[in-house]
């Protein structure tokens, strides 16, 4: 009898113990998901910002800018396609990326035009772009490490069975493309 | 900061040298003085015991008193007297060479940063028993604002001897220099830098360890992992925000503080908090130190003691290039 009730309270004790191992792993895939969702929408927060300042940089830089206007059109035209209601997010991020190299083209298109650098409201709009683009770098890799989190818990033991069990599957994280890789070959720049 | 061999050269000839000669005349009346104070203690000393060992056999080893006295009036005049030097070449000789490196800049050799400014960087994790410091300089490099001393923190740990008694003995929390800078960017976070010490012994396991250290609530926030591998490798990152983290930690700042920390030889820890920057350099030797007061002559007109000044400021006004605290590209002017 006493034999009986030993084995029982082992067998109880081990389930427990399993039990709480499983809730801790479970928990902290949960936590990873979450991170990911979290870290996403901080590089959505930053691409609204960019939204809201394109059309007050590109009314600023207009008057200036004679030459550059077939870029500024552009820019308008990426930035209208970009907050299209039903984008599927792939393409919404190819656009955005369009939209990152273009603001780039457009600052180094800038040097040719003293008088604008010498504007306080454009300067003013300059650091606030400089900023935002910071911003966006930092959410973009805080994405992508908690992206990386995810995946190795997902593909490593004793997660893997747990993570499979919950239908999680890998995320790919944002590759740097080839223009922001390279430093911007300035001369080429000018030439165009 | 634009010191240049040629514009020092000047400016020794025509302030420092003239301040030098009358700093090596007093240094040497001091030392003269000194030499005086120790030939007449020890005679006067020497004779008292003399006379009380001849003359007064009762006095025993009580006769030894006058000589004692004598090396203690030695020992407290050179106490004196080195201090005092110490405190007249600062105050004429270096709060003029700070000038020089640059304008805005301001040199106070008996004050320090607070012990409520260190216990705030968060760098250590344990408070001060003991807190020392000196030599303060504050003001600005560009556009940067900065304030920086010598900082000699210390803890007391109790122990209890086979016999039951206490004891206490002080160990060093950190020791020296503390750097307060205005950081380029805007922040509300906190994000520390430290040296990664688990993870180079323990690896994956050490790096679980520092998470939840985090999660234990004996760090702020939660660890951060950076991309880069060689900052990975000699630090640990934690930060209440992870993408603020990333946005003051970006890929171009990992390199300068690597190199940083290479230049200064040394487990630098840095502190991001509210758009500071706190920077604990530990160092073994003591900056901006006076000449011995018994140098051999003329050693303060020799042109490598006032090099090594120029070379300590500059070291500790480093951090504002090589982190780039001048770059104001962004909304923080």
């Amino acid at each position: 009898m006493e034999a009986l009730i030993g084995s029982l309270v082992c067998l109880g004790g081990g389930a427990l113990l399993l039990l709480i191992l499983f809730m801790a792993l479970y928990n902290s895939l949960i936590a990873k998901k979450n991170q990911v969702d979290y870290a996403y929408s901080g590089i959505d927060v930053q691409l609204k910002k960019r939204h809201d300042l394109i059309p007050n940089l590109v009314a600023t830089v207009r008057q200036y800018m004679e030459h550059e206007r077939e870029l500024l059109e552009r820019i308008t035209e990426l930035r209208a396609r970009a907050l299209s209601p039903n984008l599927p997010e792939g393409e919404r991020m190819q656009l955005e990326t369009a939209l990152s190299s273009a603001l780039r083209n457009l600052m180094i298109a800038v040097e040719n035009y003293p008088n604008l650098k010498a504007n306080e409201n454009f300067l003013h709009l300059q650091a606030s772009l400089n900023e935002i683009e910071e911003q966006l770098a930092a959410a973009r890799r805080a994405y992508n490490a908690a992206v990386t989190d995810l995946n190795n818990a997902i593909e490593m033991f004793p997660t893997n069975f747990i993570a499979s069990m919950m239908g999680l599957s890998r995320r790919a994280v944002f590759e740097a493309t080839e223009a922001e890789r390279a430093t911007p070959d300035v001369a080429q720049l000018f030439r165009q | 900061m634009s010191v240049s061999a040629g514009n020092f050269s000047q400016f020794y000839q025509e302030e420092l040298q003239s301040i030098l000669q009358e700093l090596e005349a007093e240094r040497q009346q001091k030392t003269h003085r000194f030499g005086q104070i120790t030939l007449f203690s020890v005679i006067g000393g020497g004779l008292l015991t003399l006379f009380l060992a001849a003359f007064a056999r009762e006095a025993g080893l009580l006769a030894f008193l006058p000589l004692g006295a004598a090396l203690l009036v030695i020992f407290i005049s050179y106490g004196m007297m080195a201090s005092e030097w110490s405190r007249l070449f600062k105050w004429r000789m270096l709060t003029r060479l700070v000038k020089f490196v640059s304008p805005e800049l301001a040199y106070y050799p008996e004050r320090y940063i607070s012990e409520r400014e260190f216990r705030s960087s968060l760098l250590f994790q344990r408070d001060p028993d003991r807190y020392r410091g000196e030599d303060l300089i504050e003001g600005r490099v560009g556009q940067t604002a900065i304030r920086l001393s010598e900082v000699h923190a210390e803890y007391k740990m109790e122990h209890y001897d086979s016999k039951g008694r206490r004891y206490t003995t002080w160990h060093t929390l950190f020791r020296g220099l503390f750097i307060i800078a205005d950081f380029n960017k805007h922040f509300s976070g906190i994000t520390l830098v430290l040296p990664d010490v688990e993870q180079n012994l323990l690896g994956w396991f050490g790096q679980v360890l520092q998470g939840l250290s985090a999660k234990l609530g004996m760090q702020p926030g939660e660890l951060v992992k950076l991309e880069d591998p060689e900052f990975e490798r000699a630090f640990k990152v934690y930060s209440t925000d992870q993408i603020e983290a990333r946005y003051i930690l970006t890929p171009s700042l990992m390199e300068r503080i690597l190199r940083f920390r290479e230049r200064t030889q040394s487990e630098i820890r840095l502190a991001f908090i509210a758009s500071h920057l706190y920077v604990a350099i530990p160092t073994a030797h003591d900056h901006f130190e006076a000449p011995s007061l018994f140098a051999p002559v003329g050693t303060l007109l020799k042109p490598e003691t006032l090099n090594k000044y120029l070379q300590e400021l500059r070291f500790a006004l480093a951090v504002v290039d090589e982190l780039n605290l001048n770059t104001r590209i962004w909304t923080k002017r």
